[in-house]
């Protein structure tokens, strides 16, 4: 298998599920293409194990349930996006890795230029881990508190 | 043409080329390196650059030398302090220092991207403290020249404390002494004589919004207590003459309008470009509808597809050329940045354009609640629901804003050497990206350049203007090096000893 | 919107991460019960008593929870 495919579209449910092989990419590169759809869709990673075992490569799914509904179209569309995205991911990270000694450097004059003072030295750190799917600290879900209130706290 | 049908690996020279990107530009191909020279190529000349098939005296060579592009014959040290000139935005903080006065506002634009109220909501104007807080903020940037904007909602709305900030401000730069300058973003509806004064005796450069001809802007932008096309283009006249009587020159000095173009006026490129000569506009910013706001919510009737405004654009640019031709210096603003950045040494620091982006460490976004966010459309994704772009309050220290991991992802993903399609464009060294409209329209700081209908505005701008200087005629690239030429509007910088406090 | 008073989620443990998924279980605990298991290569998550007043899917969203947490974690302990 080159490429995801597509597993199943169940347009009454608003799902898709997507279907990679195990190796296909690294971990972080689905991760980090889930990571992007959270904010829309209800995501769901799930690991169908090969014939000869757990070890033996098998294939990660990836179900993907719109917030809103969604249309066989847009569902197909979704999981187009996502293997997009899963692409991307890891083009960057070969990417970040090839040109790391510039990006920091730049990184590092831009936020010293920026504050005009010493920098923290684990400034870079967190760079460094190939996670940088995850440099965004604040996070994309809305506090659920905020997103889901009783209906019971709305009356008076 | 494919490019594998001009250079065949086997043959490729590595060590000749300094490194560089190439993109078919008609019957040739422009070549671009790093430090941000160009040249256009025939398929054959970019083989023998490929192939190191050149020597000196052939006239190729000399080309190839002349644009930086012979590895042997770089003066590295020169080069290298070439390259931090054009990046000077790397050695210092912010410069522009976006205010939102309000969210107040009396219009009710079909496209705004801002959280707009009625003007009765006074509790969402800024207060003097919190006014005084950020303006403390924005001279411990570490930038030497400063820009306070203002913004709304409609930011007159908010009059004393605009007026409180330019007078706080001054006395502040008496110690900064830094490059301070003010402008205000206004529909001018709630302008009067008394407002006018004391804006041009402060010196606040005055910028607002013309959709083009009456039936287009009143469509668009809803004034209920007037007419919104009316009001703007006589205070827009009124002023210009105001800076004419006072002896500056109508070319530099006058009131800047930025249209929005949204579905109805696809069509009406020539009547938008005529309207803003009408009013003595020298510049026009063809602005795409933003992915934010009310403009997210109206995207159905008032959207487009990326193709529909690129056609638009490359209408409306051409005819802009046509008019200069015919001795109208007027310029598509857009254009102008990327042929400075194209023909000249000159970073017009456009915050769009340069890599990294803007977000932070070029523009911050103050709220009326005393909310930072990395830029105006920060606050604009904030307005939204959604504080992704909020690094922190006017009670933060300046370098924690600046410092703080928020800043720094958003930095790094602004940068073109991290991007897949990026580093392989012909048009990365003049080019940049926003993360916020990454975010906001594929889900992440980074995005994915190869779909994003950001790249695919600027690549097709570029490739417009490319084309255009492939094929320029002398009268064409006269026409072209003027609008890239910089004239600094110094009478809006404050006169850092002059102190004498206006009646507040 | 109304929904089931009961579920059982399946999330695989090379994906999801225990501390993570309970963590997530905590976040929503006044709305739902959750009771974690370990079930071959699955933790297998049983929901019960929804609370059918909430807006939104609470299994949906704890999920979604359970893996940005794990992301979350997995990137901290590199």
């Amino acid at each position: 298998m080159a490429q995801h495919t597509v597993e199943s579209v169940d347009a009454a449910a608003h799902r898709v599920t997507l279907a990679l092989e195990v190796g296909l990419y690294p971990i972080e590169v689905l991760y980090g293409a889930a990571y992007v759809f959270i904010d829309r869709c209800f995501v769901l990673l799930d690991k169908d194990e090969g014939k000869d075992g757990p070890s033996k490569g098998g294939r990660y799914l990836v179900h993907l349930r719109g917030k809103t509904e969604l249309s066989k179209k847009e569902l197909l569309d979704l999981s187009g996006e996502f293997g997009n995205e899963l692409l991307s991911q890891a083009l960057r990270r070969k990417v970040v890795k090839a040109n790391q000694k510039i990006i920091e450097e730049i990184t590092t004059q831009a936020i010293a230029g920026a504050a005009g003072g010493t920098l923290p030295t684990d400034f870079l750190d967190s760079s460094d881990d190939g996670m940088d799917f995850l440099d965004d600290p604040l996070g994309i879900a809305v506090p659920w508190e905020d997103k889901f209130k009783k209906k019971s706290a709305d009356q008076p | 043409m494919q490019v594998s049908d001009v250079i065949s690996l086997g043959r490729v020279k590595a060590d000749f080329a300094l490194p560089f990107n190439h993109r078919a530009i008609g019957s040739r191909y422009v070549v671009s390196n790093d430090l941000g020279d160009h040249l256009f190529l025939t398929p054959d000349e970019l083989r023998r650059l490929a192939e190191g098939d050149t020597v000196p005296g052939d006239g190729l060579y000399e080309r190839l030398v002349q644009a930086n592009l012979v590895a042997a014959k770089v003066d590295v040290k020169a080069q290298a302090e070439r390259w931090k000139r054009k990046h000077q935005y790397l050695f210092y903080g912010p410069t522009l220092h976006a205010f939102v006065l309000t969210h107040r506002c009396n219009h009710g634009c079909q496209y705004c991207h801002s959280s707009i109220v009625g003007m009765d909501r006074t509790d969402t104007d800024m207060s003097i403290e919190t006014a005084e807080r950020a303006v403390d903020l924005v001279f411990q940037t570490t930038s030497p020249g400063v820009n306070i904007e203002f913004q709304g909602g409609e930011p007159l709305a908010n009059w004393d404390v605009l007026q409180h900030i330019v007078e706080y401000a001054r006395q502040k730069n008496a110690l900064a002494g830094k490059t301070l300058s003010f402008s205000l973003v206004t529909n001018l509806s709630l302008m009067d004589d008394d407002k006018l004064d004391y804006l041009i005796d402060r010196k606040v450069q005055l910028c607002t919004s013309l959709d083009g001809p009456e039936d287009l802007h009143n469509k668009i932008r809803i004034y209920k207590d007037g007419n919104a096309h009316a009001s703007v283009v006589g205070w827009m006249k009124k002023i210009n003459q105001r800076y004419k009587d006072m002896g500056l020159d109508p070319n530099l000095y006058r009131v800047e309008a930025l249209p929005t173009v949204t579905r109805p006026g696809l069509t009406r490129w020539k009547d938008i470009v005529d309207q803003y000569v009408e009013v003595g506009c020298k510049a026009i910013f063809l602005r795409k509808l933003d992915p934010f706001g009310f403009a997210a919510r109206s995207y159905k009737t008032l959207g487009y597809t990326m193709d529909e405004f690129l056609d638009f654009y490359a209408n409306a640019a051409e005819y802009i050329l046509e008019l200069n031709k015919q001795g109208v210096q007027v310029m598509e603003r857009h254009a102008a940045l990327m042929l400075a950045k194209i023909l000249t040494d000159q970073e017009p620091n456009y915050l769009d354009l340069r890599s990294p982006g803007g977000a932070c460490i070029g523009q911050i976004g103050y709220a009326p609640d005393g909310s930072i966010y990395s830029s105006d459309e920060g606050r604009f994704v904030a307005s939204m629901g959604d504080e992704m772009f909020k690094i922190g309050t006017v009670a933060d220290t300046y370098h924690h804003l600046m410092t703080n991991a928020h800043t720094r992802a958003m930095v790094m993903a602004g940068l073109n050497d991290t991007q897949p399609d990026c580093v392989t464009c012909v048009y990365k060294p003049w080019c940049g990206q926003q993360v916020e409209y990454n975010y906001k329209t594929q889900g992440s700081l980074q995005g994915r350049m190869r779909d994003s209908v950001w790249c695919k505005k600027h690549k097709r701008v570029f490739d417009w203007l490319m084309a255009r200087l492939e094929r320029a005629d002398a009268e064409e690239m006269k026409i072209f090096e003027r609008w890239t030429s910089t004239r600094v509007l110094d009478h809006y910088l404050q006169d850092r000893s002059a102190l004498d406090t206006a009646a507040m | 919107m109304s929904q089931a008073q009961t579920a059982v989620v399946r999330l695989h443990r090379a994906l999801y991460m225990q501390q993570a998924i309970k963590e997530a279980a905590n976040t929503f605990a006044d709305f739902a019960s959750f009771k974690i298991v370990r079930d071959g290569e699955h933790y297998a998550v049983s929901v019960s008593d929804i609370d059918g007043e909430v807006e939104g899917d609470v299994v949906a969203e704890f999920c979604n929870f359970a893996l940005h947490n794990t992301m979350q974690r997995k990137k901290k302990r590199i």
